[in-house]
């Protein structure tokens, strides 16, 4: 007998998988404590009290099959965020909330429950998002896809005066009524630092002028930027910041346009090698002298790579291409070694002082200190 | 996930300029090739060679200039027979500039004395050496050839030095001691990212299958462990007469063009002249000062 994917219909085996995989379902959001009561035992807990990566509260439930009270337990927990607000700060400080961001109340169901969760979002509860999980079987494994469903934005905090810089947040698009598109949300706003929005235009500024096939897509706190399904480079906004990652793994918080050229570069330099526009050794070249900057991370020689002469490409033919060997050439050599670090390596090891036809008990080479001697 | 952007617009802006940087362009005018002299040991001839190969390369009509980067017991003015007023020291002490430091000698090369005020190497920091790297590259856009006689050893100052070359002439002498310290000197440089190209000069050999001996070995040695081959560039034969020349004296090359030295520095010369037209010929390299202020940034 051939059998489908599923998910768990109970309450308890289904939060048990949602629970372990709320990063799955919205980037950063992370449990703090399972079980909130909010509406005086009438109704029931809610199953989870989680914070997003911008610091607020979200109220996580569950939506199952048959579940009679699940609309008067969100319109409750709703309820109980709006009228909360600022307060859950205070009250559970190990989640380390930030004031002033407006709670959420995050409905997480299965397909079976997907008419109960559109009743549910009928309702006037400010700042519920909705979301089904769609099981499917890849290589034997059961895994999920989340599809949302709809979100309405939240309601402004009654006061902001706790409110801080990084705490601040709004989202980037409109503050409208949500696009719901056949009953399926066409798009995640991306909360972007107010602080930061004009660099996160630059950004899709960047993504836009480089090839129409580069996508942009993600959730609410996180933005993937791919191309012909390779991954370019990923924005997240993290508390008040706004951090890019490159696909090499290049980490920076943008946090003005210098940053964000500097990420356009990278995002630059993957779509290239991804389109095989690769100019030989040159791009690996300028990122091994990347990484080595940052491993030295010392000096600041004002050589920027965007100025036109120490960014030309190194010649790739002839006798003096032939002897800068390709790096993956050399053995014990990490690229991202500082000279200082190449100095010390270069110390004979007992075999090649052998090789060079002395005992191996004579000492190490010199380190600069032999100039003293050269009258030649 | 549901896909946000889609744009229909052409790619312009960021990637035309990644890809106009992409295939060499011509530049309007060659920079210098840069030739580095270099050795673990002291005293193996590094400036004995310079000044003889700079004169030879001069006499078949390239413009030389050499750079005495031995600093603070630099040498090269003296085998030159001059004394420049300003040198090395003005040009890091920001008070000449590198075209008013710059001296002609009698025998055509044009140099940068070393000087005798900095006393040590450990006093250059990295606005130094970025200075110096200004300084280079005003002299490439002037020469066709510089040639840098580095310091001996493995300070960083020298290395960063020898790293902006595109080639590096390697001197050193049939014992083991110098040996061991040239190649301490290539296992460094085989650590690098961009490894110059390196030729071996052995001096002072006794009979000429030493030279080729010799070579071969560190050869062997720096092709197993350090995985970077090296070539041979030649060989100096022993001379006494070198080592008991006078100041004033004209140098080796001119003084006693017939003798076997002599011989054997032109032969270097030629050899060393193919690879610096081969390497004028092939299309635009990062510049000099490009290359030296990657290094820095290493340090």
């Amino acid at each position: 007998m051939i059998r489908g994917p599923i998910l768990p219909q109970l309450r308890d085996s289904l939060w048990a998988l949602v629970s372990s995989r709320l990063d799955r379902i919205e980037t950063g959001l992370t449990l703090i404590l399972e079980s909130l009561d909010c509406s005086e035992g009438e109704l029931g807990p809610v199953e989870g009290l989680a914070r997003d990566s911008a610091g607020g509260a979200v109220l996580v439930m569950l939506a199952v099959e048959g579940d009679a009270l699940l609309s008067a337990r969100a319109l409750s927990a709703g309820h109980f965020v709006d009228r909360v607000g600022d307060g859950l700060v205070r009250a559970v400080p190990e989640a380390n909330f930030c004031p002033g961001v407006p709670g959420r109340v995050l409905l997480v169901g299965t397909e079976s429950a997907a008419s109960a969760i559109q009743q549910v979002c009928q309702l006037p509860i400010a700042g519920l998002h909705a979301c089904t999980l769609e099981p499917f079987r890849v290589a034997g494994r059961e895994r999920f896809a989340v599809r949302w469903l709809a979100t309405v934005p939240s309601r402004a905090m009654p006061s902001r005066e706790a409110s801080t810089d990084g705490s601040d947040l709004e989202t980037s698009g409109s503050h409208g009524a949500p696009e719901v598109v056949g009953g399926q949300l066409k798009r995640q706003e991306f909360v972007v630092p107010p602080t930061r929005a004009d660099l996160w235009e630059a950004v899709l500024s960047i993504c836009e002028r480089m090839d129409s096939a580069v996508i942009v897509h993600g959730d609410r706190f996180s933005r993937t930027i791919s191309w012909n399904g390779n991954s370019l480079g990923e924005v997240r906004t993290v508390g008040g910041a706004l951090v890019a990652s490159s696909a090499t793994g290049i980490v920076r918080d943008l946090r003005e346009m210098r940053d964000v050229r500097r990420f356009g570069d990278q995002l630059l330099r993957a779509y290239v090698r991804h389109a095989e526009l690769d100019f030989g050794q040159h791009d690996s070249q300028v990122e091994s002298a990347d990484r080595d900057s940052r491993t030295a991370g010392c000096l600041s020689t004002g050589e920027d790579q965007d100025s036109g002469r120490s960014s030309a490409p190194a010649d790739s033919s002839g006798r003096f291409a032939a002897t800068r060997h390709a790096v993956g050439d050399r053995r014990g050599s990490p690229i991202g070694e500082s000279l200082r670090s190449s100095l010390a390596a270069a110390k004979l090891s007992p075999e090649e002082y052998s090789a060079l036809g002395d005992p191996a008990s004579v000492a190490g080479p010199i380190i600069g200190g032999s100039v003293a001697n050269d009258r030649s | 996930m549901e896909s946000e952007l889609e744009v229909d617009r052409p790619g312009r802006g960021f990637l035309r300029r990644l890809l106009r940087r992409g295939p060499p362009e011509q530049p309007r005018r060659k920079e210098a090739v840069t030739v580095a002299f270099a050795s673990g040991k002291g005293g193996t001839g590094k400036s004995f060679l310079t000044t003889n190969l700079a004169i030879g390369l001069h006499q078949r009509g390239l413009r030389v200039a050499v750079i005495d980067c031995d600093f603070g017991l630099a040498n090269a003015h003296l085998l030159f027979g001059v004394n420049p007023r300003h040198s090395m020291q003005h040009l890091l002490g920001g008070q000449r500039t590198v075209h008013e430091v710059l001296a002609p000698t009698p025998f055509g090369p044009s140099l940068v004395a070393g000087g005798s005020g900095l006393s040590s190497l450990a006093e250059l920091g990295a606005k130094h050496m970025q200075m110096l790297a200004r300084a280079l590259s005003q002299l490439a856009d002037r020469f066709d050839v510089l040639l840098i006689d580095c310091a001996a050893g493995l300070a960083p100052q020298s290395m960063i030095t020898v790293l902006a070359a595109q080639h590096v002439v390697m001197v050193t002498n049939p014992e083991i001691a110098a040996l061991t310290d040239a190649y301490a000197v290539i296992k460094c440089l085989s650590r690098q990212i961009e490894r110059p190209n390196i030729q071996l000069v052995v001096n002072r050999v006794t009979n000429p299958q030493l030279g080729r001996a010799t070579f071969e070995r560190l050869s062997e040695v720096s092709r197993r462990f350090a995985s970077l081959p090296i070539h041979y560039l030649g060989a100096v034969p022993e001379d006494p007469s070198v080592s008991h020349r006078r100041l004033g004296q004209a140098p080796m090359l001119l003084e006693a063009p017939e003798c076997e030295t002599s011989m054997a520095l032109r032969g270097l010369v030629a050899t060393l002249e193919a690879q610096i037209l081969e390497t004028r010929s092939q299309p635009s390299t990062r510049g000099v000062e490009a290359r030296m202020l990657t290094q820095i940034r290493r340090w």
